[in-house]
């Protein structure tokens, strides 16, 4: 097993295992670690849009609950609700983190070759093709795109279904002839 | 049409139909599913779904090999993860689990109409929940404890009869266009089928023409 891929799934363990009595130190020693690994995914975990989550997760929803059995500088709120939710919001970013690391190890031709040597039910090979076909689909959908026009604006749905019938044909023509030179090249 | 009867011809057919479908469904979710999310606008996951069922069901008609669908979206989802710079595992999921609901669709009902219309259905419908279930395994099953605090709490606010006709409503919009995307997967289908074998007839016919001249 590779060093990356072993320590994505020492981080996925990190955040299953997280409670509110171990948090104290097992969030810090993730966090550390991982700064040592590789700073830059910490860039994920700084998006206002996951911190306004998260803040509103771990602050408000303790605060709005129906059952209030704490307080804090006046303000009741639930203790319950707030250690879960403080517990969630340490897992979501272990697991962000993890996730992020990963995929800045592992490249595309990466996963092709290793499904290959699985022989995942011929994924691999249907992988590796379907990476060979790419630029060429993507030509004949941007040439076909060209193509696409409204004759009248009541004909809006026959246009787009004609033309999708014609980008189509290409694309399964295209499929054709690549099925004969596999065949002409003896697979 | 068994898979182990097939013939080698056969095979590299369903393998190209199924790579060159996979790369276009990949295109649809980096292209178009950037595009929806960038303009923010309403139900734009449900858009994409649509559109995806009908690029998938018109590649699964033309590629009847079981797990067929199961391996375009796997090709879609590697290639959505390298698609942008950030972690989009929501989408990966997403991807790799409305190909599974397809594929065990298409293989319990076969490839017909009503199969197309209740595997466009479902999938719409799925698209409501997956939310849920993405959230459910980053943040834990307490995400579900907060969700039902937070239903508890708006029921006080809102007449509950009122949330749940909200909520059918939703539901209503999504088997609709489910059933709409299904339907026109298969109308697309059988049309690209005789656009084809016009064109293999008029090869065929400019063959023999060419062979008789000579």
């Amino acid at each position: 097993m590779k060093k990356y891929v072993a320590i994505f799934f020492a981080y996925l363990c990190i955040a299953i295992s997280v409670n509110f009595n171990n948090q104290f130190w097992l969030v810090p020693a993730a966090f550390v670690s991982m700064a040592f690994l590789n700073w830059r995914v910490f860039r994920i975990i700084l998006k206002w849009k996951l911190l306004l989550f998260l803040g509103i997760l771990v602050f408000c929803t303790p605060i709005f609950s129906s059952q209030k059995d704490a307080v804090f500088m006046g303000i009741s709120y639930s203790r319950n609700v707030f250690e879960i939710s403080v517990v969630m919001a340490y897992r979501s970013l272990i697991i962000l983190m993890a996730l992020k690391y990963f995929t800045q190890k592992i490249s595309v031709q990466e996963i092709a070759r290793s499904l290959s040597k699985l022989k995942l039910l011929g994924f691999g090979q249907v992988f590796e093709l379907s990476l060979t076909t790419l630029p060429e689909v993507k030509k004949i959908t941007v040439d076909c795109l060209d193509e696409y026009k409204i004759s009248h604006p009541f004909s809006v749905f026959k246009d787009t279904f004609e033309w999708l019938v014609k980008l189509l044909v290409r694309i399964l023509v295209y499929a054709d002839t690549i099925s004969l030179n596999k065949i002409n090249q003896g697979e | 049409m068994k898979s182990s009867n097939k013939s080698l011809p056969q095979r590299n057919k369903n393998i190209t139909v199924i790579a060159v479908f996979g790369s276009l469904w990949g295109l649809v979710e980096i292209t178009l599913g950037v595009t929806l999310k960038g303009m923010r606008i309403p139900m734009a996951g449900a858009i994409l779904t649509a559109i995806i069922i009908i690029v998938f069901l018109t590649g699964k008609y033309f590629s009847r090999q079981k797990g067929a669908i199961l391996m375009m979206g796997g090709i879609a989802a590697l290639l959505k993860i390298f698609s942008i710079g950030t972690v989009i595992a929501g989408p990966f999921l997403a991807i790799l689990i409305e190909a599974l609901i397809a594929e065990v669709m298409i293989i319990i009902l076969g490839v017909n109409r009503i199969s197309y219309l209740i595997t466009g259905m479902t999938l719409l419908v799925y698209t409501i929940l997956h939310p849920f279930i993405s959230q459910g395994l980053i943040f834990g099953e307490n995400i579900y404890t907060i969700y039902l605090e937070m239903f508890t709490q708006m029921s006080k606010v809102i007449n509950s009869t009122n949330m749940g006709v909200i909520a059918l409503g939703y539901v209503a919009l999504h088997v609709v266009i489910g059933f709409v995307s299904g339907l026109v997967a298969w109308n697309l289908s059988k049309a690209v089928e005789r656009e084809i074998e016009q064109i293999r007839k008029k090869s065929d016919k400019d063959k023999f023409d060419e062979e008789f001249s000579a």
